[in-house]
């Protein structure tokens, strides 16, 4: 035993090269047998997997009532081909879109709503489970009103079985013109070392060699080859089992990875990536059921090849639709903002770039936010300001309006003593004659203005912006008839003029007259003040006539 | 322990090589086989190592009948047989003392007796210093007496040698056949095939002459008329 391994060894000592090139070929048909085989039993494996868990999925419109849906699931758990019926809420819809269809996790997670539909998942008997059956089921699901739509994996089942069957055959034929390949390729190494042993074949038979002596080194040679070449087919089906399987999965990822990042960061509106989200969130979840057959696949099996081959098919209608999706998303948020095109030339940039992008945007969002939000308070403030004025300008207006009443009754009650009236110092003929008030422009017009913060306010006077300080003169004589502060309107000094009509000066720094006092026309009756006001120093002026109806001042006043 | 009786062969292409061929050879015995070129010497070696088979007759050796004989017993036959060749028939790639163990091993002998049996015969051909030597690095009377030694390693009760000296000079030629002359006195028959009529008239040995496939004269018949007459 011992001598019949040393002389089959020491064929491969003689002829190292003619052994190796025999074992390599050996090993090459080998591994081509196996490849083919192993793929097949498989895609067997693989396939009975996915058949038990072939689904009709029907999904329910938002808003169908309990009932019905317990109704319509005994009636389907009736039909003669299902095995039992599930029903998955919309709640468990997220929980499951959320578990199973890892590469969207994030999304689905920032789901202010659930847009996701509740399903009835229906499963089918053995036996039922071929791709004409699985039609017919979701045919008549499709039938309930409150079936918005049905999923079944009937397609890509039916392919699959048929690449199942062709790989079997093929398999099967080339498995088997390999198998001879290698019976020819030892038959010829042997023979073609008997060739080269002739003469010490002779001699052993000279010597008195028994033929099992002869031949068992030659057997022995030939199965040592054999086996050899069997493990190197194995290393090599190692090899190549952990080649596609580093590769299967990866392609897979980083597409859908790519195209969800797409999604994300191409949408810079925020409610329309919403929707657009929402509904490709629906859709992706819609096509769960499929898609997790198909890491499925490409997780559990060996045969990496063609799980490639079938992932590509599963995702081309997937992938083709997203991509449209992306693209006419992109087209229509180009128009709108250019700033998207600088978002998608760093769609290529790596993943914490792209992160990073995500995190200021983000930020943009809620900047905007603030901002929105700043401006809705000093709207506030507008209104409060406006109020304010509002009911400063009434003040004025009622102190006014008691001034005139007591100015009416004395009037009144001189003239039940015979005294005649006084004749008004400020009448019509004055239009367009009065002297400023005090030098400078006018700040804000008589009647209606928008003001700095946003709100429209009624002025019943006019502002002349002057410096802190100067003299503010009388434009025509008459009695003060008012000293003191008007709200917003700061120190006010009121002229009455008789019949009705008053000069106001407001926004003073400080009055030079006292209540009851007499002035006459270009008499200094305070300064400017309004330092603090949004216009700066100026003088608030006005002009009133009967029942205290504001008159515009520069129709009074000199033209300049 | 050789004997032929009435034997014809005729090979497969016609030829008759054999024509009625009857001796028989004893123990002991050393024995020439001579004739010209074709006459049939090789032939009737090749019959006692059971290569070829007789057409017709009866050839026994060392208790086989050859025409009769199951293939399996004729590895049996060859092991109590030693056969020498003109071309010695040594294995290139194995250093004498591994083309004698050679035999042994493919005999299945024991293998931690077979060393010290291969020195024993080479010690006895006189090659104990060149065991490590390679056939071409060994003469052409060096590579028949390794070739002899293979032969004697068996311990053979018949030893054949088929022109021997053939490819060898005058004083290798002697040393082989004084080597076999030894080995015939240890009691072994030796039958030689030989074209070399000078080696035969040097000894009484006894002589079987061939022409045509047929014995013409045997010196033991000879023998045998002598002592009748
Ligand atoms: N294998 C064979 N097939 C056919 N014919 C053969 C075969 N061997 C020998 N012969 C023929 O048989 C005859 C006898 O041959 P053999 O070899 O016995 O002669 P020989 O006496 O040994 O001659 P030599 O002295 O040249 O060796 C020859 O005519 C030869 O041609
Ligand atoms: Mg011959």
């Amino acid at each position: 035993m011992n001598l019949l391994f040393r002389e089959a060894l020491l064929s491969f000592r003689r002829a190292p090269l003619l052994s190796l090139l025999s074992i390599t070929a050996i090993a090459f048909s080998l591994f081509t047998v196996g490849l083919f085989g192993l793929v097949a039993l498989n895609l067997r494996q693989a396939l009975r997997g996915v058949e038990e868990r072939v689904e009709v999925v029907a999904f329910l419109l938002r808003g169908t009532a309990p009932e019905t849906i317990t109704l319509a699931s005994q009636d389907i758990a009736s039909f003669p081909e299902v095995a039992d019926v599930k029903f998955v809420s919309e709640d468990q819809a997220l929980v499951q879109a959320r578990r199973e269809l890892v590469e969207f996790k994030d999304a689905y997670r920032d789901l202010q709503v659930n847009p996701l539909p509740a399903s009835l998942e229906i499963r089918l008997k053995d036996g039922f489970r071929d791709a004409a059956h699985v039609a017919g089921v979701a045919d008549r699901v499709r039938g309930f009103p409150f079936v918005e739509d049905v999923r079944y994996g009937r397609d890509w089942i039916a392919r699959l079985d048929q690449l199942r069957n062709m790989a079997g055959v093929v398999g099967l034929i080339i498995g088997a013109a390999f198998g001879l390949i290698a019976v020819v390729i030892i038959g010829v190494t042997i023979r073609l070392t008997i060739m080269q042993r002739a003469r010490e074949i002779a001699i052993m038979r000279v010597v008195g060699a028994t033929n099992w002596f002869i031949r068992g080194p030659f057997l022995l040679e030939g199965a040592l080859k054999g086996i050899l070449g069997g493990l190197m087919a194995l290393a090599l089906a190692f090899a190549a089992y952990t080649l596609f399987r580093g590769a299967g999965p990866l392609g897979l990822s980083s597409q859908l990875d790519r195209n969800t990042a797409e999604l994300i960061l191409a949408t810079d509106n925020l409610a329309e990536r919403n929707a657009v989200l929402e509904r490709r969130l629906i859709d992706i979840y819609k096509r769960g059921q499929l898609y997790v057959y198909q890491v499925l696949l490409t997780v559990e099996s060996f045969g990496e090849l063609v799980s490639r081959y079938k992932y590509l098919y599963l995702t081309s209608q997937q992938d083709r639709q997203l991509v449209g999706e992306v693209e006419s998303l992109r087209n229509r948020i180009a128009a709108q903002r250019n700033n998207v095109l600088e978002v998608r030339t760093q769609l290529d940039r790596t993943k914490e770039e792209r992160e990073a992008e995500l995190k200021r945007y983000g930020t943009l969002v809620d900047e905007r936010a603030q901002r929105m939000q700043a401006l809705k308070r000093s709207a506030r403030n507008t209104e409060q300001q406006l109020s304010t004025l509002e009911k400063d300008a009434a003040r004025l207006t009622s102190l006014l309006a008691t001034a005139d009443k007591r100015r009416s009754d004395e009037t009144a009650r001189a003239a039940a003593r015979g005294v005649a009236p006084a004749a008004g110092s400020l009448t019509t003929a004055d239009l367009g004659k009065l002297d400023w008030p005090v030098q400078g422009t006018i700040v804000y017009k008589f009647g209606r203005d928008t003001l700095a913060s946003g709100g429209v306010i009624r002025w019943n006077g006019i502002g002349i912006g002057a410096p802190a300080g100067t003299l503010v003169k009388a434009v025509e004589g008459g009695n003060v008839g008012l000293v003191g502060n008007v709200g917003t309107y700061g120190l006010t000094v009121a002229v009455e003029h008789g019949n009705g009509y008053w000069s106001l000066y407001m926004q003073l720094q400080s009055a030079a007259v006292k209540q009851g006092e007499k002035v006459v026309r270009g008499q200094t009756v305070g300064t400017v003040g309004g330092a603090n006001s949004d216009y700066g120093p100026h003088l608030h002026f006005e002009i009133r006539g009967e029942n205290q109806i504001a008159l515009d001042p520069t129709a009074w006043l000199r033209r300049r | 322990m050789i004997r032929f009786a009435h034997v014809f062969k005729s090979y497969p292409n016609g030829a008759l090589a054999l024509k009625d061929v009857s001796f028989a050879i004893n123990k002991g015995e050393f024995v020439f086989l001579t004739g010209h070129s074709g006459a049939g010497k090789s032939t009737i070696l090749k019959m006692l190592f059971a290569e070829q088979r007789p057409s017709s007759g009866d050839v026994r050796v060392a208790s086989y009948a050859v025409q009769t004989m199951r293939g399996e017993d004729v590895p049996k036959l060859r092991r109590k047989l030693g056969i020498v060749f003109q071309d010695f028939r040594l294995l290139e790639d194995r250093t004498a003392s591994e083309n004698v163990a050679f035999a042994l091993e493919v005999t299945g002998a024991r293998r931690d007796t077979i060393p010290a049996r291969v020195m024993r015969v080479l010690t006895q051909v006189g090659l104990a210093a060149k065991a490590r030597a390679y056939p071409r690095e060994l003469s052409g009377g060096e590579q028949q007496r390794v070739a002899i030694a293979r032969a004697l390693v068996n311990d053979p009760s018949i030893l054949v040698a088929d022109e021997p000296t053939g490819n060898l000079d005058e004083r290798a030629t002697r040393g082989v056949f004084q080597l076999l002359r030894e080995i015939n006195t240890s009691g072994t028959i030796v039958v030689m095939a030989t074209h070399d009529l000078d080696l035969v008239r040097q000894t009484t040995y006894r002589t079987i002459e061939m022409r045509e496939g047929a014995v013409v004269y045997d010196s033991a018949a000879d023998e045998k008329a002598d002592e009748l007459t």
